[in-house]
C-alpha cells in the first residue's frame, strides 16, 4: 500500500470515520476558520454567502470523508471542495464562475514572491498589501496544523525554538527541523496560491 | 502586537511575509457555531454508516475464513486464474457444495453452475452476485459481468462502483441496488431495491425502480409489472446466502441480515424491543440451513418470537 503524503491528516480522518469525538472537534478547530476565510476571499467578502458556502463545504467534505486518501493536505482537499461549492453556486445563479476571481495586484505579489525567494527585502507596504496578506494566510491554512502553528509561534509570537519544541512535544533539534520543513512547505504553498491567483487573471 | 518585518533574517522570506501579514482572523463565532452544528449532524450520520460497513466487512472476513473449506469451483467448465489474469472477484459455494479449488476468479473466466448448484461471486468492487443453477457468467472486470444464460441476483449496496450486466438483450446497469437479471428465451429484470437501467447500444432503453419487473421478449416487446420484494422469485437466493457471523453480533444485526436475504420488512412489537435487540449479543454459529430457517433457532435463544404477515416479519416477546 502506498504511504500517505500527509499521514497525520489521514490519521485524523480515520479517527473521525471511526466515530472519535475528539477527532471531530480537532477537525472543527483546525479547519473551519480556514474554510470560511477561503470562501470569503473568493466571494467578494460577501459574508452571508461565505457562511452558506462554508457550511455546505464541511457537510460535503464529511459526506466524502472516506474518499480522502492523504495525497494532499486535508486543508487543500477541503479548499478543493469549497471551490467546487462556489463554482456550483455561481452556476446555479447563472453567473460566470470567473466573476468570483480575486482582484489580483500583481506588482505586490511579485514583490512577495521575490521576498520569499530571498531576492529582495520587500517594502512594508507591498508585504502588507491586502492580496499578499490573504495569500499568506491562505498558504498557512493549507499547511498541516503542526507547521502553521510552529510558523506563527515563531514569527508572530516570537517564541524561542525551545518553547516551540515544548509546545510540539519534541526536542529543540526536532523543533528546528519542523520549522525548516514548515518554511519550505509555506514557500511551496504560497507560490501555489500565488500561481492560482495569477492564473485567474487570464 | 506589531508585525513589522524587523527582527527576521532578511534571507528568511517566509518569516518576513508571515510577520508582515499578521495573525489570521478567526471566523465569527456564530459562523463557526453554525458550521459545527451542520458538520456534526453530517459526521454522526457518516460515522454510523462507517460502523455498519465495518461490521459487514468483519462479517465477510469472518465468514470467508470460516467458509474456506467451502470455496469451490463449481465443476463443469469453470476456468481458474493464471498468474497473468487480473482477479475479478472471489467465488463461494452455495449450501452443501463441496470444496474443489481456489476461490479467486479471473477476469474472462466462465463460471457455470450445474443443475441444483448455486454460488456466490463477490466482485472486487464490492458487488455480490448469487448465481442460480444452470447459469453461465463471465466476469469482464471487477464491476461488470456477462450473463450468457440463467439467473443472477445482484446486491451492490456496498459496492464502490456501479455494476453492469451485459446480456444479448442489452446491458443492465444498477444505481445502488438489489436486483435479478435472468436470461433465457427472454430477458427478465426484477428490482428489489434501488434503481436499474436497461441499455442497448449505449442508449438507455428502460429504467426500473424497486418493486418493478420488466420482461423483454425476442420480438422486442416489453412488459412491465409490479413485483414483491420477497416470495417465489427471490427464494432461491437463500440457497447461497451472504455469510453471517453470529458470534459477537447482536439480534438486530442478525435480523438485518435476515431482511437482506429474504426481502421482508421488519416490525418490532415496540420501540423498547428494538433497543433490546440492538443490545442483545448473539453467540454460536448458524447451521447450514436457509437464513429464514434460522429464525426458529436464534430468536428463542434471545427470548424472542416472531410471526410473518405477508412480507412483514413481526418480532415479539413470547
Amino acid at each position: 500500500m502506498a504511504r500517505s503524503a500527509y499521514p497525520e491528516d489521514l490519521a485524523l480522518v480515520r479517527r473521525m470515520l471511526a466515530g472519535d469525538e475528539e477527532a471531530f472537534e480537532q477537525f472543527s478547530r483546525d479547519t473551519f476558520s480556514g474554510i470560511y476565510r477561503f470562501a470569503l476571499s473568493r466571494l467578494g467578502q460577501d459574508e452571508d454567502l461565505a457562511r452558506e458556502i462554508a457550511q455546505a463545504t464541511v457537510v460535503a467534505a464529511i459526506e466524502s470523508l472516506d474518499r480522502y486518501r492523504g495525497d494532499a493536505a486535508l486543508m487543500s482537499w477541503l479548499c478543493g471542495i469549497c471551490r467546487f461549492q462556489i463554482t456550483g453556486h455561481l452556476r446555479r445563479q447563472g453567473r460566470d464562475p470567473v466573476q468570483a476571481r480575486l482582484e489580483d495586484e500583481t506588482p505586490a505579489l511579485r514583490t512577495a514572491l521575490n521576498v520569499l525567494a530571498g531576492q529582495e527585502d520587500g517594502p512594508e507596504d507591498d508585504l502588507q498589501n491586502k492580496e499578499v496578506v490573504r495569500l499568506v494566510h491562505e498558504a498557512l491554512d493549507h499547511l498541516p496544523r503542526r507547521y502553521s502553528d510552529a510558523l506563527e509561534w515563531k514569527y508572530l509570537e516570537d517564541l524561542p525554538v525551545a518553547e516551540i519544541g515544548e509546545r510540539l512535544g519534541v526536542g529543540m533539534k526536532a523543533a528546528e527541523s519542523v520549522l525548516s520543513r514548515a518554511r519550505e512547505a509555506f514557500r511551496k504553498a504560497f507560490r501555489s496560491c500565488g500561481l492560482v491567483a495569477k492564473g485567474n487573471e487570464s | 502586537m506589531s508585525h513589522s518585518n524587523s527582527g527576521v533574517d532578511p534571507s528568511d522570506g517566509a518569516g518576513q511575509l508571515i510577520q508582515a501579514a499578521g495573525p489570521r482572523a478567526e471566523a465569527p463565532p456564530d459562523v463557526l457555531a453554525e458550521m459545527h452544528l451542520a458538520a456534526r449532524a453530517a459526521w454522526e450520520v457518516k460515522a454510523t454508516e462507517q460502523k455498519v460497513l465495518r461490521r459487514r466487512r468483519r462479517r465477510w472476513a469472518a465468514a470467508l475464513v470460516a467458509a474456506a473449506s467451502l470455496l469451490v469451483a463449481l465443476g463443469l467448465a469453470s476456468r481458474w486464474i493464471t498468474p497473468t489474469e487480473p482477479i475479478a472477484g472471489t467465488l463461494m459455494a452455495g449450501r452443501g457444495a463441496k470444496a474443489l479449488g481456489s476461490g479467486e476468479v479471473a477476469v474472462g473466466s466462465t463460471l457455470k453452475t450445474a443443475a441444483g448448484a448455486r454460488a456466490m461471486l463477490r466482485l472486487a468492487s464490492g458487488t455480490v452476485l448469487r448465481l442460480d443453477s444452470e447459469t453461465w457468467v463471465t466476469p469482464l472486470s471487477t464491476s461488470a459481468v456477462r450473463l450468457e444464460q440463467g439467473r443472477i441476483y445482484l446486491d451492490s449496496a456496498l459496492a464502490a462502483d456501479a455494476v453492469e450486466v451485459q446480456t444479448v438483450w442489452g446491458t443492465v446497469r444498477d444505481v445502488g441496488t438489489q436486483f435479478i437479471v435472468a436470461v433465457g428465451d427472454e430477458l427478465e429484470i426484477l428490482v428489489r431495491d434501488g434503481e436499474v437501467q436497461l441499455e442497448r447500444e449505449g442508449m438507455a432503453l428502460e429504467t426500473m425502480v424497486a418493486g418493478e419487473a420488466l420482461t423483454l421478449r425476442a420480438d422486442n416487446s416489453l412488459k412491465r409489472r409490479t413485483v414483491e420484494s420477497f416470495g417465489t422469485a427471490w427464494d432461491w437466493i437463500q440457497d447461497v446466502p451472504m455469510p453471517f457471523a453470529l458470534e459477537g453480533a447482536n439480534v438486530a444485526d442478525y435480523l438485518d441480515w435476515i431482511i437482506d436475504e429474504t426481502g421482508w420488512r421488519i416490525l418490532y412489537e415496540d420501540a423498547a424491543l428494538a433497543r433490546e435487540a440492538r443490545a442483545t449479543e448473539t453467540h454460536g454459529s448458524l447451521p447450514d440451513v436457509r437464513p429464514s430457517e434460522t429464525l426458529d433457532i436464534v430468536l428463542p435463544s434471545a427470548d424472542l418470537t416472531y410471526r410473518r404477515d405477508g412480507g412483514l416479519l413481526v418480532i415479539e416477546r413470547p
